[in-house]
């Protein structure tokens, strides 16, 4: 008698137990913005980037160091004239629709990304030929050596898609993706938030919750709130005045994130920014130390080059001085003063954005410009206002999510995206083309450092951007987290755990 | 919103004799006062403060001292011009509107009144329709159309404003279209404008006045909340609702931020509130017949 109502008793403490753990097994993760879909052909913000690092198995993943690893690859080969890559797929991984995960997908995956040209298939365009051999073996082709397609292919942007579900869904795919990810696409409430639950066919070590959701809170403050109440798991993008809040809070660790390089792309097809001496001016104008410590509150550094220090290669190449005098003088000299310039500006996309913007836009009047402000605050309206190239300066932030400074170089100063995104400012410098073409096609390390440490310095002679900071922010983490990555360029994080 | 009930210490006055003048009553007279202050700080104060555009970043987040009475904001702005700057525009956007709306809503309203049958078949049904819909979402609907600005929201603020305008009008007008003296000017071959415009116009100015009055503190607060919702004016214009929306950002450090602006809107409404109640009493038809005011 005794031992059957201790039996019951150990039932009943197992179940709540179980009600317990299955409470806890659901994580709230609070992004900053929304974005259009998740769709790999068109990645255009960390946050997308983030959710579709839960959702997108690729063939090779990043590790901590933002470095390329295998995910999906049991066997990899470059042949003698480096152009040649042999890859073996491991077996038995799955789309969460039940399709096989195999070489025909990976062919399907990058030639859906190519036919259908996002922004970013500049990744993929050294890829010559793709064949596959039998059912797991891939072997890709590049017309020149390619030393980056493994950081191609581990970016989100090679996200491997189930041909049968696109097939199905057409345009809707994007909104409701099927990929072969640790976590599947469940539902996408717009303006609040998206969930995905646990991939039980996953090919890598299980993941740990049974659900994510992903909640779109554009509010700093909110954020914070959600946080010290316990209404969320990870909060993204604290500035440092909501950092100080949480320091010493229970349950809740801090993770400072060295992110994103924050600049202003600069319309040289466009005057008066077409003229090298209004971009000048406008770098000499802009007091950045001023900005990083009074508006930004010490979160930043001053940018030193297009390339920042997330990336290898970077090089400090200097910065503007800020030299009110100068900027005016050289106003004049481009017979500038008073001419308007046309000023975008996101908001609660980056860390206090719209504020630095209106405080950039106070100085380039008391130079002697113009400024007409926009702040558009949702991001997919933003992108765009931008593609209508009528601005002489808008806000963005580029973290080099592949972790090779190729992308940076190819997306945004490359002539051949010259007024296409990230190339909206039109910069075309043909001696620039050749020294970026040159560095995608060696492996030799040593002569790629050399060659960027040229590009970085000729680009930041013609000032086609107002350099402004590499930006600091923290991400608030509560205890139910167990494990995290953290990608800091990026500024983004994955719950799962990495493969081996 | 607006209460008919007079305030405390407001003896509710006997029926006035006909032909008396009206008077404000006290909390009126309060209301006044304050729009009075409001008005002399709109119309004088910017030439007497700072540059609410100045930015100075090394003085930012600075609390009230000699040089910034009320302190900085994010940008080293001095927020005692901002203020007061901002007071010049809640007031242009609540009277512009306001009229917009009265102009458009009341000839409408009166003309629709007047002339009855299909075409005011036809007013009553959009104005009804309209009137479903919360003032700030019409508002939010013109401006995400035609665009941000202070032009665009004075015209989206008015636009709310006129169904209101168009129904009073209306009622007020099929009320004073059966009076004797427009069947006589009718009868007497008055034409329709003559009529309108001598006849039955003059009798909804009481009506309209205490409408408007009352209109230009929604008209305020919609305006603020557009800017608030960062849809209304440019980031950088010193409006309230702007500058209530940017200091939320900075709550947790300078909590100033947004109070002076806040306190500023509460003064303003509650101003305008005392005065059009005040108003509607004084000219209530069942307490005084007078039309002019003794204020």
């Amino acid at each position: 008698m005794r031992s059957r109502t201790l039996v019951f008793l150990a039932a009943l403490v197992a179940l709540g137990g179980i009600a317990a753990s299955a409470q806890a097994q659901s994580l709230t993760v609070l992004l900053p913005s929304e974005f259009a879909n998740l769709d790999p052909v068109e990645i255009l913000s960390g946050d997308q980037t983030m959710v579709m690092y839960h959702v997108y198995c690729r063939l090779y993943t990043f590790n901590d160091d933002m470095e390329p690893t295998p995910d999906l690859i049991a066997h990899e080969s470059l042949s003698a004239d480096q152009r040649t890559w042999t890859l073996k797929l491991k077996r038995g991984a799955r789309f969460h629709d039940g399709t096989a995960v195999n070489a025909e997908a990976v062919k399907y995956t990058i030639e859906r990304m190519r036919r259908k040209g996002g922004s970013q298939r500049v990744l993929f365009q050294a890829i010559s030929e793709i064949r596959t051999e039998g059912e797991d073996t891939l072997i890709l082709t590049t017309q020149k050596p390619f030393p980056s397609l493994r950081n191609s292919l581990a970016h989100p942007n090679a996200g491997l898609v189930s041909a049968r579900a696109d097939a199905a869904l057409g345009d809707r795919y994007g909104v409701q993706p099927v990929s072969c990810g640790p976590y599947a696409f469940k539902e996408w409430t717009r303006g609040t938030r998206i969930v995905v639950v646990r991939n039980d066919a996953y090919h890598g070590a299980r993941p740990t919750y049974d659900q994510i959701g992903f909640q779109f809170v554009p509010e700093v403050t909110t954020r914070l709130f959600m946080m010290q109440r316990g209404q969320a798991d990870i909060a993204l993008r604290l500035g440092p005045a909501e950092a100080r809040q949480l320091e010493g809070a229970k349950g809740v660790r801090l993770l400072r994130i060295e992110g994103r390089n924050i600049f202003y792309q600069l319309n040289l097809a466009l005057a008066p920014t077409s003229d090298p001496r209004v971009r000048q001016a406008i770098n000499h104008a802009v007091d950045k130390t001023a900005i990083i410590q009074r508006v930004l509150q010490g979160a930043g550094a001053p940018a030193r080059s297009v390339i920042e220090s997330m990336l290898w290669g970077h090089t400090a190449v200097g910065t503007w001085a800020y030299d009110p005098e100068k900027a005016r003088q050289l106003l004049r000299e481009a017979n500038a003063v008073g001419a308007r310039v046309v000023l975008l500006s996101p908001e609660n996309r980056y860390l206090l954005d719209s504020q630095v913007s209106q405080a950039v836009a106070g100085y380039l009047k008391a130079a002697g410009l113009t400024v007409d402000l926009r702040v558009i605050g949702d991001w997919a309206g933003y992108i765009d206002a931008i593609k209508k190239k009528d601005f002489n300066l808008y806000m963005l932030g580029w973290g080099g999510s592949t972790g090779d400074p190729d992308q940076v170089l190819q997306s945004i100063f490359h002539s051949r995206r010259a007024g296409a995104l990230w190339n909206l400012g039109a910069y075309v410098n043909k001696d620039v083309d050749a020294l970026i073409d040159a560095g995608a096609s060696t492996f030799d390390e040593t002569r790629r450092r050399r060659i960027y440490a040229d590009v970085q310095k000729r680009i930041f002679d013609e000032a086609p951007w107002l350099f402004m900071y590499r930006v600091t922010s923290f991400t608030a983490v509560g205890d139910k987290v167990k494990e995290i990555h953290t990608l800091q360029g990026p500024e983004f994080h994955y719950v799962f755990p990495l493969a081996r | 919103m607006a209460s008919s009930i007079p305030g405390p210490g407001t003896p509710s006055p006997p029926p006035a004799p006909r032909g008396r003048r009206a008077r404000l009553p006290a909390t009126g007279r309060v209301g006044l006062g304050i729009l009075a202050v409001l008005a002399l700080v709109a119309a004088i104060g910017p030439s007497l403060t700072l540059d609410p555009y100045a930015q100075d970043l090394a003085r930012a987040l600075e609390g009230p001292s000699r040089g910034h009475w009320l302190g900085t904001d994010q940008l080293g702005r001095d927020t005692l011009a901002r203020l007061v700057a901002g007071s010049r525009l809640s007031l242009l956007i609540g009277v512009g509107a306001t009229l917009f709306g009265l102009v458009l809503g009341g000839s409408a309203g009166v003309v629709s009144g007047y002339a009855g049958g299909r075409l005011d078949g036809a007013f009553t049904r959009i104005v009804d329709m309209l009137l479903t819909f919360p003032g700030v979402l019409i508002a939010l609907m013109v401006v995400a159309v035609a665009g941000t600005g202070v032009t665009n929201v004075l015209l989206a603020v008015g636009l709310r404003a006129v169904p209101v305008f168009g129904r009073v009008a209306r009622a007020s007008t099929l009320v004073a279209r059966e009076r004797d003296s427009v069947t006589a000017a009718r009868a007497l071959g008055a034409s329709p404008a003559r009529i309108l415009v001598r006849h039955i116009a003059p009798t909804l100015i009481n009506s309209i006045v205490v409408l408007a009055a009352l209109q230009v503190a929604t008209a305020i607060l919609v305006g603020a909340t557009l800017s608030f919702l960062g849809v209304g004016v440019p980031p950088e214009t010193p409006e309230w609702g702007a500058m209530l929306n940017t200091g939320r950002r900075y709550m947790l450090q300078h909590g100033q931020l947004i109070v002076y602006p806040g306190v500023a809107i509460m003064l303003t409404i509650l101003g305008i509130n005392l005065f059009g109640d005040g108003l509607r009493l004084a000219l209530d038809p069942r307490r005084t017949r007078g039309v002019l005011l003794e204020l």
